[in-house]
């Protein structure tokens, strides 16, 4: 027996980091960069104050109705596909967009990747960061490599 | 995690404000509306049409971005075969709503409506409904 191979499978490293931000029904986990910051959690908290409206609005969907009742399947003006797996979160009061990028998981997990705010168009790059997290996080989820960070 | 702690906190100073109660019950209301008119086939302008509005009007409707009536409420309800129900629970709980169609006798268990305080384990709950 070769010692040696049997600590690579005990310790296996974990390459994705997640933040449980709410639970009830749905999971909602957030995505965590290399430092350990949720890109959702921090853009919304330091929105300026004449996004009041829409931040207040989307961290009580996210923390509040979301787990509950999970996203909106019927109202597009809510909640969108953007193809790929990926879907959009909207909140738009008095013309301020703001969008917060998620896809599925398993039946009742939602995995929220970043938020942004827009103009006329979903800027592409913001649809590609959020593509390649899904990947990852399926990736790590194949090699049990995922770790959710718990509730605080 | 601070941010995580942060936006909790946000969020319970947002307890004060009417928008942060607003979100729940419009989302609800926007989304058992398009399901309605998903249902039946009934497009916006078809909506608008029956309710004598614009189609403007029913997209910032649907948008969560207009501030309507209870009359305009039970009238669009009206314009998809629906109806309103209102329901004010303790600031705490979560509801969850299940329709029961009259005539039709409920199933094992079945309820039709449900509450419990937010944040509250279900497992205590049921063990604690459970004892005499």
């Amino acid at each position: 027996m070769k010692p040696g191979r049997v600590l690579t499978y005990v310790n296996p490293p974990v390459n994705m980091h997640l933040v449980r931000i709410a639970r009830d029904q749905w999971d909602v986990l957030g995505v965590l960069d290399g430092k350990g910051c949720c890109q959702v959690l921090d853009f919304l908290r330091q929105l300026p104050p004449n996004y009041a409206a829409a931040q207040r609005w989307m961290l009580q969907f996210l923390f509040l109705h979301l787990p509950v009742a999970g996203p909106p399947k019927h109202n597009t003006a809510l909640c969108k596909s953007l193809g790929g797996g990926i879907f959009e979160l909207r909140r738009q009061p008095k013309g301020q967009k703001l969008r917060t990028l998620f896809f599925y998981d398993d039946l009742c997990r939602i995995v929220l990747t970043n938020a942004f705010l827009k103009a006329e168009t979903t800027p592409r790059t913001e649809i590609a960061l959020a593509r390649s997290s899904k990947k990852r996080y399926f990736e790590a989820k194949f090699r049990h490599r995922l770790q959710i960070l718990k509730e605080t | 995690m601070e941010s995580l702690e942060s936006c909790r906190q946000m969020l319970e100073e947002a307890e004060a404000s009417v928008d942060y109660w607003l979100a729940g019950p419009v989302t609800d209301f926007t989304e058992d509306l398009c399901r309605l008119m998903e249902e039946n086939d009934i497009s916006r302008a078809e909506l608008a049409r029956r309710i004598g509005s614009s189609r403007a009007y029913i997209t910032k409707l649907l948008r969560g971005n207009a501030n309507y009536t209870l009359t305009t409420m039970v009238k669009l309800a009206m314009a998809v075969g629906g109806a309103i129900h209102i329901h004010i629970s303790d600031q705490r709980a979560v509801t969850r709503w299940r329709d029961e169609v009259r005539g039709r006798k409920p199933k094992a268990g079945e309820t039709t409506k449900m509450a419990r305080p937010r944040h509250e384990d279900p497992k205590k709950t049921r063990v604690q409904a459970r004892e005499p």
